[in-house]
């Protein structure tokens, strides 16, 4: 779609700011998400490899992620009950998605992802 | 209890193979549990952190870690994401559940239509046997 070598020194720029500051806001507003968006962006803009961009999308993540709790927090929204239950899976699961990482191919995974990701949509629209 | 923490896990496995695992768990916590919409975003925000912490740690002793392609994008999306819980904190629960869908179905179907569109499909589809036969010649 965009060529990354083909682009303009400024074109990068603007596009780098319109796309993080989007992602930034879907972030804050649907307090997750914004990874989905800006793996691609890094990928696309910043002309990252798909592995890159993986691991630097973290490195985004994380900051983004950090301002929005503290947001939250000021603007009286944080509301951490039962969290700690969820963070302990949530911890035990990463070790165990990292390890499965390497030995399931993934393509089917992600298609079934993708469609409960559709239904539960269509669930919380309704 | 256990159901938290299964949901937990199960969000957890889908975060550490890199698919999103946080745009599940907001969704199971309010419609399996019906828990208020805020409360999973607080605790989605949170229970992330540890992880990437650590898969940081991890990427930076690998070398993958470009902090001058990045930069931009870390102080421009925290622009945005004052602005984003600024919005959330003014709108109403039922309301942020709804966008949190629409952006479900949206993303979802755009991945969807991303595999499917892939140039090296086969490769992807039958990875085992292509890798091989290009070994092999």
């Amino acid at each position: 779609m965009i060529n990354n070598k083909c682009m303009k020194k400024w074109q990068k720029i603007i596009l780098t700011i319109i796309s993080s500051v989007f992602t930034g806001f879907v972030n804050g507003l649907l307090g997750g998400g914004g990874g989905m968006l800006v793996v691609p962006a890094l990928n696309k803009i910043a002309g990252l490899k798909t592995k890159y961009a993986h691991a630097n999308a973290l490195l985004v993540m994380l900051p983004l992620c950090v301002v929005s709790v503290v947001a939250y927090y000021y603007l009286g929204s944080f509301d951490f009950n039962n969290g700690y239950y969820v963070s302990g899976g949530v911890i035990l699961g990463g070790i165990i998605g990292a390890i499965l990482l390497k030995k399931i191919n993934s393509i089917w995974l992600n298609i079934i992802f993708y469609l409960i990701m559709i239904m539960a949509g269509i669930k919380m629209v309704i | 209890m256990i159901w938290l923490i299964i949901i937990g896990i199960l969000s957890g496995i889908l975060g550490g193979m890199g698919m999103g695992g946080g745009t599940i768990l907001i969704p199971m916590l309010t419609i399996v549990l019906s828990y208020s919409i805020k409360n999973a975003q607080t605790i989605n925000l949170i229970a992330f952190l540890p992880m990437s912490i650590f898969a940081l740690i991890i990427h930076f002793k690998n070398k993958l870690i470009k902090i001058k392609q990045t930069i931009l994008f870390i102080i421009f999306g925290i622009i945005g994401a004052i602005g984003g819980a600024f919005c959330q904190s003014l709108l109403d629960g039922e309301y942020l559940i709804k966008i949190f869908g629409g952006f479900l179905i949206l993303l979802g179907i755009t991945q969807l239509i991303l595999v499917f569109f892939k140039k090296d499909k086969h490769k992807i589809f039958i990875p085992q046997r292509k890798k091989n036969n290009v070994k092999n010649y």
